[in-house]
């Protein structure tokens, strides 16, 4: 039991990450506007809220439209339901920008934001507008809503709790990876057996969790990008990691000396473990994507990532990492047994 | 040195298939794939852990069968 208290550790983190991962309310948020575009007069729009209390908090409901620097109100507002509202707009014939930002605020779901809700129609775009009785001078104030939930970005909406299982998958297939960096290491310094099978062993449950991350990846994709695979730096470098990695086995079980390929292999997985670093970690930040985390930033700005996210991230993380090295430890104490029985 | 290596490829092709399986299912046509954009796209959530675990139980399957054949070969030199 004391030498196990870390699988029970990760596993208990994992049950938490899930239930907790999929639990926690998305914050309130704008789901979608029709019709999105807006021409000179009067409009009519509906508004669907995600999450949101709109009937429940409407005596202090605010809502304006932010276009450049003016702010335009709406001349009637009625609340169908706490999730849908009709709202009328009178759009003046010359804007400053070709977007409209919505914005919503009440007591309960706080400042929601869409941005760019509507496109203008047959508007004339001109540098400034002289304010008029139309625009209001609304935002009053910003505020945050309570009680413990994930951010409800645009596109992404429930789909964002991926992140505790994509992610985690690739943290884990690093970890595992440089566990085989170091057992290849190891050999190349003993020359033992045992560790050149413990490095090809780490280096397969990590490919597992490669597997895992890309199919997860692929099929996230497919309903926020729209295809179930973009031709894009990080998920091309992740690919090609990948392939890379496939190269080691083919090598490995090429060559039947097993000094030999012991040998041959450890450099490899030197050689691949750069490469695999190159493609993951180096070459998609060069260059902007669709993913997080590339372009310069890490996928930690408050942005992709936020408090209350952590706190399910984190555990997640540490949960899948020692899922994948038990798996290894029980991979090794089979490959143990088989060894003894081969050299018997 | 036992043939840590063998077949593995072969495997992993079948573990990949199986795997992209369901995606394969829910690419039958756009209108087949409404169902994922529902209620928040929170079923995407749903398909991505149902993967995950998916491929951890397929590579558990993997290490039983090898385990299964371990055992054999002990009681058969017992």
């Amino acid at each position: 039991m004391a030498r196990n208290w870390w699988k029970i550790l990760s596993a208990l983190l994992a049950i938490f990450s899930l239930i907790a991962g999929l639990k926690t309310p998305l914050a309130p948020g704008i789901h979608r506007v029709s019709p999105d575009r807006l021409s000179y007069g009067v409009n009519q729009v509906e508004i669907l809220g995600y999450n949101t209390r709109f009937s429940e908090a409407e005596s202090s409901l605010q809502l304006w439209l932010q276009n450049g620097s003016t702010s335009i109100c709406p001349y009637e507002r009625v609340v169908v339901d706490d999730q849908r509202m009709r709202v009328t707009f009178s759009i003046p014939e010359k804007v400053e920008d070709s977007f409209f930002h919505l914005y919503i605020n009440n007591d309960l779901d706080g400042t929601m934001m869409l941005e760019s809700a509507f496109l203008h129609k047959n508007l004339t775009v001109v540098e400034y507008v002289e304010k008029d009785a139309q625009s209001c001078l609304q935002p009053l104030s910003t505020q945050e809503a309570g009680g413990f939930h994930f951010p409800n970005q645009s596109i992404l909406n429930e789909s964002i709790r991926n992140l505790f299982f994509h992610v985690p998958s690739w943290f884990a297939m690093m970890f595992l990876m440089s566990v085989s960096l170091f057992y290849s290491i190891k050999h190349l310094r003993s020359g033992g057996l045992r560790e050149d099978v413990f490095a090809e062993n780490a280096a397969r449950v990590g490919l597992v969790f490669a597997a895992a991350g890309l199919l997860t990846g692929s099929v996230w994709a497919r309903f926020t990008w729209g295809a179930w695979w973009v031709s894009d730096p990080r998920l091309n470098g992740a690919a090609l990691g990948v392939l890379v990695y496939l190269a080691y086995f083919v090598l490995k079980s090429s060559v039947n000396d097993s000094q030999k390929s012991g040998r041959l292999g450890a450099v490899y997985n030197i050689f691949a473990y750069t490469m695999m670093m190159l493609f993951i970690m180096v070459l998609p930040r060069l260059t902007d994507s669709l993913h997080p985390g590339v372009g310069g930033n890490p996928a930690f700005s408050q942005y992709d990532l936020d408090d209350n996210m952590r706190l399910v991230f984190y555990p997640a993380v540490l949960a899948w990492i020692g899922i994948g090295v038990w798996i290894f430890q029980l991979r090794n104490r089979m490959a143990m047994i088989e060894l003894k029985r081969n050299y018997a | 040195m036992p043939d840590f290596g063998k077949h593995f490829y072969v495997r992993a092709v079948y573990v990949v298939a199986l795997l992209l399986l369901p995606a394969a299912l829910l690419a039958q046509g756009e209108s087949g794939a409404e169902w994922m954009y529902e209620a928040g796209k929170i079923n995407v959530v749903f398909v991505v852990v149902a993967v995950m675990l998916l491929a951890l139980l397929l590579y558990l399957l993997m290490m039983d069968r090898r385990l299964r054949k371990l055992e054999n070969e002990e009681k058969l030199s017992k």
